[in-house]
């Protein structure tokens, strides 16, 4: 990769299925930013424990910390509290007091970010839109939820939108009185049915849930395209991270299929964790090689070739100038060291681009 | 571990019993370790002892075939689709045609979380009370949804006070605090952060519902070709095949040491997969790895 994306995307996206090393990944073009001069902020969601220590964020904090590093980098991280997050969405758009005291008392409020999918995804959004109008970065780097489709990052405000202006609960209530609205006896019918099969309890609960949301699905609303604005942005760069298997790779392609629905492209893919590649064992030289270093090679080596032989695939979503590969390491990702060492990997464009490796 | 060969870790030993002595077997592990590669590999050596097996998978779209072996059937049950097709058992079909039954069905997950799960749960039950199949593999969704998913039927036997969701919850509870209709095996692959999901999946199932899983798997184990003897004896180490054994070499021993953490932290019984040289398991891979695990486990109870 040149350097082009990390000087002059303003915000750097990684998507990817869970487990592909998308929040070390995101660390990575973070670290390599800030040293190539710029003021950037990591946003994490789930980092693994050692991780999180190595940028600072091991505990839940959702405001950027300055990440320690020796020449003093202008790199921050913060990772991600999707609770507190909404909590602060709903300060900002309620009406009164009482009307947030009233949500924040909901239980369909409370079960929300844990249970709604696509929640999650909303509120890396919403950070994402504060962090984007603080001046202290020119650059943000977005780790995404582990969903098992990436396409759900882009579908999350639409989806949250849509269950804040669920049709059916709103029939139910007035829209300024606290009282039901008179309802058809068909509306009735079902209203008892629902009682029946799941209990009276989520009738209230709903029912009191868009009572209280009554006149915010504005603010959200208008939110969510703010968001949406700046996804489209120029500046704003998606990468995708894939392991080496199938399922990785499948979901690439699909999510690279569907990213023209929203107007969007991808901008980079990274595939994480290849085995090396070691060169070919020669005549000269092992010719006595042990049977067990001999046949290590040899199982190195199909593996690799597997690996590539599916990675090949991504060919069809970017030119094989913009697919990075990424040996796995002998060791575990756990330090700044080793995320600065994998940072090298991703702009060192002489020697790791899929076109030079690929048969 | 200074001084300790790749190959040292002490497994405990695994039974028949431990895998397939109950009607139902939970296969549970964080996203991405191989759960559907275990569940086929049980499913594939149930078989061969003449079972016949029903898998279930708990998320669409598992990749899963069913072999052509006729002891073997396979299905799936999405906690979302579930909910939506038992909602509409029960009278809210109409909704489905007026205001679009996914709505009504994310407001009712809402607000009653674990239902969906709830209602996979209840009809794994139905099968286990059935003669469809004399075992049950459950390849369930990713270990930290699992765990919500087994929190559910206590929760729910409070907030659902009357109604059929009442007695399917204490049903379901009855199913899973019976170590005699359910085991669970875990599954994780050597390597930090799943070691640790899994240690704190397996305190968690026993604090939530008593559960104690039976065995672990070590899924995408690299094969010990090399031994430090091997590596010390080189005199040329700068080569492509000393590079590779050197690689393998650190692999291994960083896999060792969390297999070991893993077997000594949960102490159970404990069978390693071998990592196969490819993107995607077909079924002949999986009987190689059945034919390569069959020896680690030992008949009899």
């Amino acid at each position: 990769m040149s350097l082009e994306l990390l000087n002059e995307s303003k915000v750097i996206i990684c998507l990817g299925t869970g487990g592909v090393g998308k929040t070390t990944t995101a660390a990575a073009l973070g670290y390599m930013a800030a040293k190539a001069g710029r003021s950037v902020c990591v946003v994490t969601i789930d980092p693994a424990k050692r991780l999180a220590d190595a940028m600072g964020v091991g505990e839940l904090e959702n405001t950027p910390k300055r990440i320690e590093t020796s020449s003093n980098l202008d790199l921050w991280a913060v990772m991600l509290d999707a609770n507190s997050t909404f909590d602060e969405l709903v300060q900002r758009f309620a009406t009164s007091p009482e009307q947030m005291e009233k949500i924040f008392h909901n239980s369909i409020y409370q079960n929300l970010t844990e249970n709604l999918s696509g929640t999650q995804e909303y509120m890396a959004m919403e950070k994402l839109h504060e962090l984007a109008s603080d001046q202290r970065f020119d650059l943000l780097v977005v780790d995404t939820p582990p969903a098992r489709n990436a396409i759900e990052f882009l579908n999350a405000p639409k989806r949250l939108i849509g269950f804040l202006e669920n049709r059916f609960f709103r029939l139910l209530i007035s829209p300024s009185q606290s009282v039901f609205r008179p309802v058809t006896i068909a509306t009735r019918m079902l209203l008892r049915t629902i009682s029946k099969v799941v209990g009276s309890q989520v009738v209230s609960d709903a029912a009191e849930f868009f009572q209280a949301f009554e006149g915010m699905e504005a603010g959200f609303k208008e939110r969510a395209s703010e968001v949406q604005d700046l996804l489209a942005q120029k500046s704003t760069s998606f990468v995708l991270v894939t392991g080496t298997h199938k399922d990785t790779v499948d979901e690439a392609l699909y999510f690279a299929s569907r990213l023209g629905e929203f107007d969007l492209e991808v901008e980079l893919v990274i595939s994480n964790r290849i085995t090396p590649d070691f060169g070919e064992a020669n005549d000269d030289g092992n010719q006595n090689l042990p049977g067990e270093i001999r046949e290590n090679l040899d199982y190195l080596t199909k593996l690799r070739s597997a690996e590539l032989g599916e990675l090949s695939r991504l060919a069809l979503i970017v030119d094989s100038g913009k697919h990075i590969l990424v040996p796995q390491l002998s060791h575990d990702i756990g330090s700044l060291c080793e995320i600065q060492e994998i940072g090298e990997v991703l702009i060192d464009s002489k020697s790791k681009f899929v076109n030079s490796v690929v048969p | 571990m200074p001084g300790t060969e790749p190959n040292a870790t002490k497994l405990n030993k695994v039974t028949a019993f431990d895998l397939f002595g109950q009607k139902v077997l939970v296969i549970v592990g964080k996203g991405g370790t191989g759960r559907t590669t275990v569940a086929r590999i049980l499913a594939e050596l149930g078989t061969r002892s003449g079972k016949k097996i029903s898998v279930i998978a708990g998320t669409s779209g598992t990749h899963f075939s069913e072999q052509g072996n006729p002891l073997l059937s396979f299905s799936s049950l999405e906690p979302g689709e579930v909910l939506i097709s038992y909602l509409n058992d029960h009278g809210l079909g109409q909704v489905g045609k007026r205001l679009s039954s996914t709505g009504l069905a994310s407001i009712i997950s809402t607000a009653i979380p674990g239902i969906a799960d709830l209602l996979v749960l209840a009809k794994i039950k139905q099968m286990e009370r059935s003669d469809s199949a004399d075992l049950i593999i459950f390849d369930a969704p990713a270990s930290g949804h699992f765990l919500k998913l087994i929190a559910t039927p206590k929760g729910l036997s409070d907030i659902a006070a009357a109604g059929p969701l009442q007695k399917q919850s204490r049903e379901v509870l009855d199913m899973l605090s019976d170590p005699k209709r359910l085991g669970v095996a875990l599954v994780t692959t050597a390597e930090e952060t799943p070691v640790k999901e899994s240690i704190e999946t397996m305190e968690q199932l026993s604090a939530k519902s008593g559960i104690k899983p039976r065995v672990l798997f070590v899924n995408s184990v690299l094969p010990s070709l090399i031994s430090k003897s091997v590596l010390k004896g080189a005199t040329n180490t700068d080569t492509p095949a000393y590079r590779a054994a050197q690689y393998s070499y650190a692999r291994a021993q960083l896999q060792r040491e969390f297999e070991q953490l893993a077997a000594e932290q949960l102490g159970l019984g404990l069978v390693e997969i071998p990592l196969v040289p490819t993107v995607e398991l077909v079924d002949s891979d999986i009987i190689h790895l059945a034919d390569a695990i069959e020896p680690r486990i030992q008949v009899g109870l």
